[in-house]
């Protein structure tokens, strides 16, 4: 599994797609999380209807919940479900199955080294991402002459921890559907569609006081993704990452990580036994 | 010392059998041996269920029914997928690296050793060396089908199996590529070459198997496969001729048809029959050497229908 990790890593840095999904998802970061709010608030200040409190999301204490927010329920989500189809359903695509299947590691440990891989790069992206929260919100704070504090070392680990998590849950769901789909187009299709859309109506239906509804959406994967970045913040920032609809109230952290957890074990688990026992035409 | 023939063979198939649904069988009971040392064509029709079987003894495709071994091991383990190198159909390889990357990524899976001094060497043997560092998407399809047998040829393979090396491929780039066929199935090395192209087969191969829907319908060497030698005689007066042909020890039969004579012997006894005709009284005015072409055979076996 070893040389099939480094290939696949080797292949994945090489690959120009992973470049621009992860240089895209570091400037929404900067962009939606920062810069757009520093210039709304700039322009607003002075107005006298506007609170002229800093907004506490753009502070560097704060930059854990605030790159966060960007993970489960925004466009992080997506990027990295793109991610993980493209790892696997570009493959089919060039036909390269063939390729690397007749060489020496066998079916298993090559898929093994691209999981690897993949896990790899999210936990590179989960890095960078926090730097750059970390840079930008240091600048905008000096800028504002605000206070530079930073949170504790142990919640960085754990915001990484979980940004990780959020990540693989998505990356997986893509690897899931491209192997499914043995292609890349219907995978991302379907994939965004359910992650942008279906989720957040299933949810809108779940606001109509129907229990039943309610409790399956605490299974969903959007759902405990933006429940545990919200874990976070404080209450008024839970509340702006969740975006919940009136009735639903946020899952517990430590729900919320083991149903990820148990998405990303079940989508890496189909796709291995579907990719073992099928047929490479 | 053993004989080739004497020597388990590197590829062995019995009763494999591929079946998608009730209606598609792709390969049915396959009995296939490829000796060490020759290059076995393995000819047949567009559709004949060659691809199939090429998938099927690199561990791509799980036969339905029947087994296979390559190099003594089931096909697609290690042990086998060690010793073997391969192009199956078209050429495939990650299009945003390089033609040394792509090399580099295949000689890593394969656990060569110093992967870097194979790499270039398999560049060299396949006249690449001078565009190893474009990006595979630049490449000409001669090019690619180059770089998918440098690339097999990476782990130094005692079996080569290249399937349709030819497909696509201008006249220069065909020819280019059965210099190569014949440079690297040089020696100990085994090739396993299937194809639809009667000449290619004729050129490069030693021992051909021709398949049709699914099944091995021959399988000898050209010669074999072609039949014996004969001659085709014109002469005056065609009966007498006949009688006097007849007549000859070492002719096998004699036909006459269209007007002359087909008769079975080594045409290499040509000057021969004809001064016996000609002491005989009897006037030859065409004599020459027949045989039939492994088109011929191929199509005699495979049937007219088949698109060739």
């Amino acid at each position: 599994m070893g040389a099939s990790f480094i290939v696949e890593f080797k292949k994945l840095y090489k690959r120009p797609a992973t470049w621009v999904v992860g240089l895209i998802f570091l400037a929404l970061i900067v962009l939606f999380s920062y810069v757009l709010p520093y210039v709304v608030i700039s322009s607003l200040q002075g107005r006298a209807n506007i609170p002229q409190q800093f907004p506490p999301n753009l502070l560097p204490k704060n930059f854990v919940v605030t790159v966060l927010g960007q993970f489960g329920g925004g466009f992080g989500s997506a990027l990295v479900l793109i991610l993980g189809v493209l790892s696997v359903g570009s493959e089919y695509s060039w036909q390269t199955f063939k390729l690397a299947l007749t060489q020496r590691p066998g079916r298993l440990p090559f898929l093994g080294g691209k999981l690897l891989a993949v896990g790899a790069v999210l936990a590179i992206l989960t890095v960078l991402a926090f730097a750059v929260g970390a840079i930008t919100s240091y600048i905008i704070s000096a800028l504002h002459g605000s206070s530079s504090g930073w949170p504790a070392f142990g919640e960085i680990l754990k915001g990484l921890g979980a940004a990780w998590l959020i990540l693989a849950t998505f990356a997986a769901l893509g690897f899931f559907l491209a192997t499914l789909f043995r292609g890349s187009a219907l995978a991302i299709g379907l994939g965004l569609v359910y992650t942008l859309v279906l989720e957040s109506l299933f949810l809108r239906i779940a606001s109509f006081q129907s229990e039943t509804v309610a409790k399956i959406s605490k299974a969903l994967p959007v759902r405990n993704a933006t429940d545990l970045a919200s874990h976070f913040g404080s209450s008024q920032q839970a509340a702006q990452i969740s975006n919940l609809p009136a009735g639903l109230k946020p899952i517990a952290a430590s729900h919320a990580a083991l149903v990820l957890i148990a998405y990303v074990v079940v989508f890496l688990a189909i796709s291995l036994l579907l990719f073992r026992w099928r047929d490479v035409t | 010392m053993e004989s080739a023939e004497e020597r388990p063979p590197l590829v062995e198939t019995r009763g494999l059998t591929k079946r998608y649904s009730s209606r598609i069988t792709a390969v049915d009971d396959l009995y296939l041996s490829v000796r060490r040392g020759e290059v076995y064509g393995f000819l047949g029709p567009n559709g004949a269920g060659k691809t199939t079987t090429l998938r099927m003894l690199l561990g791509l495709i799980r036969p339905t029914s029947g087994s296979a071994t390559v190099m003594g091991a089931p096909p697609g383990s290690p042990q086998s997928l060690d010793r073997v190198g391969s192009v199956v159909e078209s050429p495939a390889f990650y299009p945003y690296l390089s033609g040394r990357d792509n090399l580099d990524v295949v000689a890593r899976l394969c656990g060569v050793e110093n992967p870097k001094k194979r790499v270039e060497k398999a560049l060299e043997q396949v006249g690449l060396s001078g565009r190893a560092s474009d990006k595979y998407k630049k490449y000409s399809l001669g090019m690619k089908q180059r770089l998918g047998v440098a690339a097999a040829l990476l782990k130094d393979p005692e079996l080569l199996i290249l399937d349709e090396p030819t497909n696509g491929l201008d006249p220069k780039g065909m020819a280019e590529m059965r210099d190569l066929i014949k440079q690297v199935g040089q020696g100990e090395r085994t090739v396993l070459l299937s194809s639809h192209l009667m000449s290619e087969v004729e050129q490069v191969c030693s021992r051909v198997g021709i398949i049709r829907k699914g099944r091995l319908r021959a399988e000898g060497s050209v010669a074999e496969l072609r039949g014996k030698g004969g001659l085709y005689v014109k002469a005056e007066p065609l009966e007498e001729a006949a009688r006097v042909l007849r007549s000859i020890e070492g002719v096998e039969s004699v036909e006459i048809k269209d007007g002359a004579i087909h008769l079975i012997t080594n045409p290499e006894r040509a000057s021969e029959i004809s001064a016996k005709l000609f002491a005989s009284g009897i006037s030859v005015s065409e004599l020459k050497a027949e045989q039939r072409s492994l088109e011929e055979v191929f199509l005699e076996l495979t049937g007219e229908e088949e698109e060739v």
